[in-house]
């Protein structure tokens, strides 16, 4: 319980800090309030995303978890913040964003290697506004025991909630590609 | 458990519906002859005409909705190159049955504004007309119309996950002296429905959901049932009632026509028929002729 308070605390007083304020005085000033990171959120943000690693000297299989500490929204309604940190609704990246992302990834095969991949991922929306279908590019760094620049793309439905992505890291020996099925719920 | 399980498959099999035509197409719905007209184009969508305004609800223009998971059983009765004008949009909330971004894109040069539920601005995406949204009881007036915002008891998630949402309300559009009402989704709230006859006064139309009903122990929450609707439409004290939100949809464990055969039959009962004007998916009803 006491690990339950301090992450939400964590979380809640980095999107305090990052976040704009909460504005409603009239029709003319919308209300435009950061998304909470409810335990909810925080549960389904544990949910990893299965993938599997090739090209290395056998086949990988692993698990990766995404985190967005900063997230600028270009498809948000114009009236509104396009900033968001950790929490982000669905059509807010979908409909079109540039974020910053952080992605711990545990990858084993003979060996094993836990990296952390981070850089910058851009999303456009195809169909429906990106909630039926979307795509996203992005590049990066992926540091492990050996670390290596990456670039990666992908696609993604039903509002983001699944997508199929792939990255390169050609300087990561034990799978420089991986095919990640992403699950993902803000 | 049974009645979760029932309604689950119900919207599973909503996915595997076949879009039937509809039997009546609107290809000029202005009406000289009208001061106050309503087409009903399926489900909560309809196109609302008093003078020389236009007001359309929920648009859903599109037959697939909910990034293709829940499809109409009949098509839309209306091309969005068919549709007038619109001084006003209004969205009651942002469910994907309600809030249709496609349906939105393909009329986004027509709409002079869009009116949301306060909270929802957040899931229209960066549309290019001017959108507004409001708390409970604000109002906002343009050119002469006034559009206020009034109390319902429904839902707000779209993703399930985003339980902080509480975007939905019910509407109230008053122009040149007609005044019309519509509910979006709600369950029977008598309190909210006499609070808005106090506040706001005489009703002319009343445009109330009478559907889903079944499984009643889960929808009685959020949806009114037939026998509910008509409870609502002597609540508010309104001339007459125009019944929507049914028959488009598979979103229910109903039998096929069962809330507008009940419908019709409570209406029979209590002696409503010149009050109560039952549409089919594109036909239009003029409520105050000229």
């Amino acid at each position: 319980m006491a690990l339950r308070h301090r992450v939400l605390s964590v979380v809640s007083a980095a999107i305090v800090a990052l976040a704009p304020a909460v504005a409603r005085g009239t029709v003319d000033e919308p209300y435009d309030k950061h998304p909470p990171p409810t335990l909810l959120w925080l549960l389904l943000q544990v949910i990893p995303s299965p993938e599997i690693g090739f090209g290395g000297a056998s086949a990988a299989a692993g698990l990766e978890w995404q985190l967005t500490p900063l997230l600028y929204s270009f498809g948000i309604y114009r009236k509104l913040s396009p900033w968001r940190t950790f929490v982000v609704e669905p059509l807010t990246r979908q409909s079109g964003s540039i974020e910053l992302f952080v992605s711990p990834a545990y990858l084993a095969a003979r060996t094993s290697d836990w990296l952390v991949r981070t850089g910058i991922h851009a999303t456009f929306p195809l169909r429906e506004r990106g909630e039926k279908l979307a795509l996203t590019i992005g590049a990066g760094v992926c540091l492990g025991t050996e670390s290596s620049a990456e670039v990666e793309g992908g696609v993604s439905v039903f509002a983001g909630t699944f997508g199929l992505f792939l990255t390169y890291a050609p300087r990561i020996s034990l799978a420089p590609a991986t095919l990640m099925l992403r699950i993902r719920w803000f | 458990m049974k009645a979760n399980k029932a309604l689950l498959l119900s919207v599973v099999l909503s996915a595997c519906v076949t879009t039937l035509p509809p039997a009546h197409v609107i290809t000029h719905p202005e009406r000289a002859d009208a001061r106050l007209a309503v087409s009903w184009i399926g489900h909560a969508t309809t196109l609302i005409q008093i003078d020389d305004r236009f007001v359309m609800t929920d648009p859903m223009l599109v037959d697939t909705v909910a990034a293709g998971l829940s499809h109409r059983m009949v098509g839309v009765p209306i091309s969005p190159k068919d549709v007038p004008p619109l001084d006003a949009v209004l969205i009651s909330h942002v469910h994907f049955d309600h809030l249709s971004l496609d349906s939105l894109a393909s009329i986004e040069h027509k709409v002079r504004r869009a009116y949301m539920p306060e909270g929802g601005l957040v899931y229209l995406s960066n549309l290019p007309f001017d959108a507004v949204d409001m708390r409970k009881w604000e109002g906002s007036s343009d050119r002469g119309m006034e559009i206020t915002a009034v109390p319902v008891a429904h839902v707000g998630p779209r993703y399930l996950v985003d339980t902080w949402v509480h975007a939905f309300t019910g509407w109230v559009v008053r122009y040149h002296g007609i005044t019309v009402y519509f509910s979006g989704d709600t369950a029977y709230a008598p309190a909210d429905f006499r609070a808005t006859k106090a506040r706001i006064g005489h009703i002319d139309l009343a445009l109330l959901a009478i559907a889903p009903i079944h499984p009643r122990s889960i929808m009685r929450k959020v949806h009114m049932d037939p026998e509910e609707a008509l409870d609502a439409f002597v609540d508010l004290g309104a001339d007459h009632m125009i019944p929507i939100h049914f028959d488009t949809m598979t979103d229910s464990t109903d039998a096929p026509h069962e809330a507008r055969d009940t419908l019709a039959r409570l209406v029979r009962e209590r002696h409503l028929e010149s009050r109560v004007t039952i549409l089919a998916i594109g036909e239009q009803s003029v409520v105050i002729a000229k």
